[in-house]
């Protein structure tokens, strides 16, 4: 059988010996830690639902000047221009694939018997029509049917998880109330977070004719970016064109300053855990110093001494960061909305590999003065101690 | 009263002396005392700035009436403007006026949309008046039907300046543009018109069209606490009418739209308290290491006549002492920090660093020391004399 190091051993035990203040370092650190997996793995769930969102065959024309489609609007006769042009792949009936949408960002709340039940947060509602189907790649229906009348809507699982409501629920959106008549997937996108609603519908409840936006489909991904300049050129239409994904990416501006509140939290949270760890070992160290002295005098050298102890808060490290990722790892799943963007928590391997680096460093910088006072331990004085 | 000031500065000694006499454990435990307290107030401003903007730009006074059967809208008006002498004439209701929203492009592409408000001018500065609207601009504003008062933000982003003769467009040049003399301006921290361009309604109804038609209708009440009755009641006279309406207080309103964001205060404050738990159960560990050494010390003390509670308020005062300096140094580098973010980045909001922060902060630290270090000295204090005197570690 193959035995531990001496070591190793050694360091395990003391760790174990002193259960109160290994716990309390151990907290620290597993606090830091998840602290800190979790506000990144939030900034990564933003870019990865801007990244994922939008098709690279689809060009989204806004109206000029327009730097969101929530305040874009599109009159008739510029929707028909455009829903029109030259290029676009058409479907089974040979109509051009062009999906034109009314996006309009309302309070929504769950409601029972026409009024509202549950507190209000802001979603996206989108008017659209079947086609909007064909032209959103990854979009498709879940369960139930299209809505069929005004009143109804479908919408999106990520929605539906969070109001907790399905088929048959209604919600109340702005100021009108909703039938769901089914919901839908959207393979990770923005628009898994949305309500949608027939246009017309839409159209006649809001007094609006036009539209927000119109998302075209090309038959290849290398034809969009011709696409955008022939609608930039175009005269007599007035427009902002753009590549859909381009338009989703400007999504991740707010995944920065998330990501750097993240360092910057677990790292001052792990800055505190590495102080409550010096303390700890420097506590531990003094108690010890006659049996440290003494195995010096055994023969074992200065860096064994000094060696242990610092192996003695790695392992706390280790403890703490095991801990924490655990718990971090507890929260994969999670729907989140975050300024009106709804998308799942998950922790990618390297964000919690991360965090597990965090509680390490955490650990060796805990040890590392402690155990330098360790290694410089005179025999003779140490075996005096009292 | 000479003789508790002297034991009191006798007792005051004492602790200083015993904080002393490990002084690497006393700084480790103050600077994590630091951090945690600089980690608490520059989450608790964050927070603070963010209500700040809240009540700063939203009234519980002030009422917003809207369409009922409008989904979000503000693109086109629908109130009549023949509601206004009805709502007027509420009880309770001190002033009402309508405002109709017009969007209109930037000077050149990729800038900012700009909201044009259409007011009027006699009723709307009753509700809200800008500090740095003048009453010289108010008497242009009024005497000039095509004159504007533009917020300064929208000055310098368009490359105007009061005095020019301008013409806003309609985003995508769809409907008439309106072209407006600029005879004033408002300061950029005004949170509700300091970043829009105020109008003659009359004159915006005139090039827009739909007449006698607003998109909401301000209305200032004389109590907050009647505002949900109040709400209520509008609602309920206009619920026949052709138009009827839906009625909720400005700050309300407000607040769906900071319901977005809801999460993410709720995570910060988790994080502040977080912070603050982990902080006790260090200091506690601290103050257990603490009266670990210094067991047979307290055992002496008691053998020599000094009383529990003595003992007792030593070891919690040598706690709560260095937990109140870690929280004053902490506080004032987190202030520190925040003063040089707004003067360094040229934040677009003013970051709350207000001695009020200060004056919750601080005294949170006693507790946070008294509750860190109670377990470790009732067991100290607990502990028979002879067992403390025997005690090897």
């Amino acid at each position: 059988m193959i035995r531990p190091p001496i070591s190793i051993v050694y360091a395990w035990r003391n760790v174990l010996a002193r259960k109160a203040s290994t716990l309390v370092t151990t907290l620290g650190i597993a606090v830091s830690v998840t602290v800190f997996i979790v506000i990144n793995a939030t900034a990564d769930g933003v870019s990865r639902v801007a990244v994922s969102s939008g098709s690279p065959r689809n060009v989204l024309v806004l109206a000029s000047g327009a730097t969101s489609a929530e305040l874009s609007y599109l009159d008739t006769a510029t929707l028909n221009r455009i829903r029109f042009v030259p290029g676009l792949e058409r479907d089974a009936n040979g109509d051009s694939l062009a999906s034109v949408e009314l996006v309009l960002p309302v309070a929504m709340s769950r409601a029972s018997a026409g009024k509202k039940t549950g507190s209000a947060r802001f979603e996206t509602l989108r008017g659209v029509t079947p086609q909007s189907f064909a032209v959103h790649d990854g979009v498709r229906l879940e369960t139930g049917r299209f809505p069929q009348a005004g009143g109804e809507v479908i919408i999106g699982t990520l929605v539906a998880g969070q109001l907790g409501v399905g088929i048959g629920s209604e919600i109340s959106a702005g100021n009108q109330v909703y039938r769901i008549s089914g919901t839908f997937d959207a393979a990770g996108q923005v628009f898994a977070g949305e309500v949608w609603a027939p246009l017309d519908s839409l159209q006649s409840s809001s007094g609006r004719r036009g539209a927000s936006a119109v998302v075209l489909r090309l038959p290849q991904e290398d034809q969009t970016e011709a696409m955008v300049q022939a609608l930039k050129a175009s005269p007599g239409i007035n427009v902002s064109p753009r590549t859909e994904q381009a338009y989703y990416r400007e999504i991740q501006v707010v995944a920065g300053p998330f990501a750097a509140l993240g360092n910057f939290t677990g790292s001052l949270l792990g800055l505190g855990a590495v102080l409550a760890g010096m303390n700890t070992l420097y506590a531990a160290m003094s108690r010890r110093t006659r049996e440290l002295g003494t195995l010096r005098a055994l023969g074992f050298s200065r860096y064994f001494v000094g060696g242990v102890m610092l192996l003695e808060s790695l392992v706390v490290g280790v403890i703490g960061g095991l801990s924490g990722s655990g718990l971090a790892l507890y929260f994969d799943g999670f729907a989140l909305n975050l300024l009106g963007l709804s998308f799942v928590l998950s922790m990618p391997l390297a964000t919690v590999a991360q965090g597990f680096s965090l509680a390490l460093l955490i650990g060796v910088l805990g040890g590392v003065l402690p155990a330098y006072a360790a290694l410089r331990l005179e025999i003779s004085q140490a075996l005096r101690q009292a | 009263m000479t003789r508790v000031l002297g034991r009191f500065w006798t007792y005051a000694r004492v602790v200083r002396k015993q904080l002393a006499r490990n002084p690497r454990r006393t700084v480790l435990t103050f600077l994590g005392l630091v951090l945690s307290f600089f980690l608490y107030t520059g989450l608790s401003s964050v927070l603070a700035t963010l209500n700040q903007l809240l009540e700063q730009s939203a009234s519980e006074t002030v009422l917003v009436l809207g369409p009922r059967n409008d989904v979000g809208g503000l693109f086109r008006p629908e109130l009549p403007r023949s509601y206004l002498p009805t709502v007027r004439e509420t009880q309770g209701v001190v002033a009402a006026s309508p405002v109709r929203v017009y969007f209109a492009e930037g000077r050149r592409e990729s800038m900012p949309v700009i909201a044009a408000l259409g007011i009027e001018s006699e009723t709307f500065f009753s509700i809200h008046r800008p500090p740095s609207v003048t009453d010289d601009e108010l008497r242009a504003l009024r005497g000039e039907r095509t004159a504007a008062l533009v917020g300064q933000p929208v000055l310098e982003a368009n490359g105007w300046k009061v005095g020019d003769k301008i013409t806003l467009r309609p985003p995508g040049g769809i409907g008439a543009p309106l072209n407006v003399h600029l005879v004033g301006d408002i300061a950029g921290d005004d949170r509700r018109v300091g970043a829009a361009v105020l109008v003659n309604i009359d004159y915006l109804e005139d090039v827009a069209g739909d007449a006698g038609r607003t998109t909401f209708i301000q209305a200032r009440i004389a109590r907050a606490e009647f505002a949900g009755s109040l709400s209520q009641r509008i609602d309920e006279i206009f619920t026949n009418f052709s138009v009827p309406t839906s009625t909720t207080s400005e700050k309300a309103h407000m607040a769906n739209v900071l319901s977005s964001l809801s999460e993410a205060f709720g995570a910060l404050r988790a994080i502040g308290y977080l912070a603050l738990a982990v902080t006790v159960l260090v200091v506690g560990n601290s103050v257990s290491m603490s009266i670990r050494e210094r067991t047979v010390e307290i055992g002496t003390l008691r053998a020599l006549g000094f009383s529990k509670t003595w003992v007792f308020g030593m070891v919690m005062g040598e706690a709560v002492l260095v937990s109140i300096l870690g929280s004053v140094v902490g506080t004032l580098a987190a202030f520190g920090l925040l003063a040089s973010m707004q003067e360094g980045q040229g934040l677009p909001i003013t970051l709350v660093v207000q001695s009020r922060i200060l004056l919750e902060v601080i005294p949170l630290s006693i507790p946070v020391g008294m509750l860190a270090s109670l377990q470790p000295v009732v067991a100290a204090v607990r502990m028979p004399i002879a067992n403390a005197l025997r005690y090897a570690g």
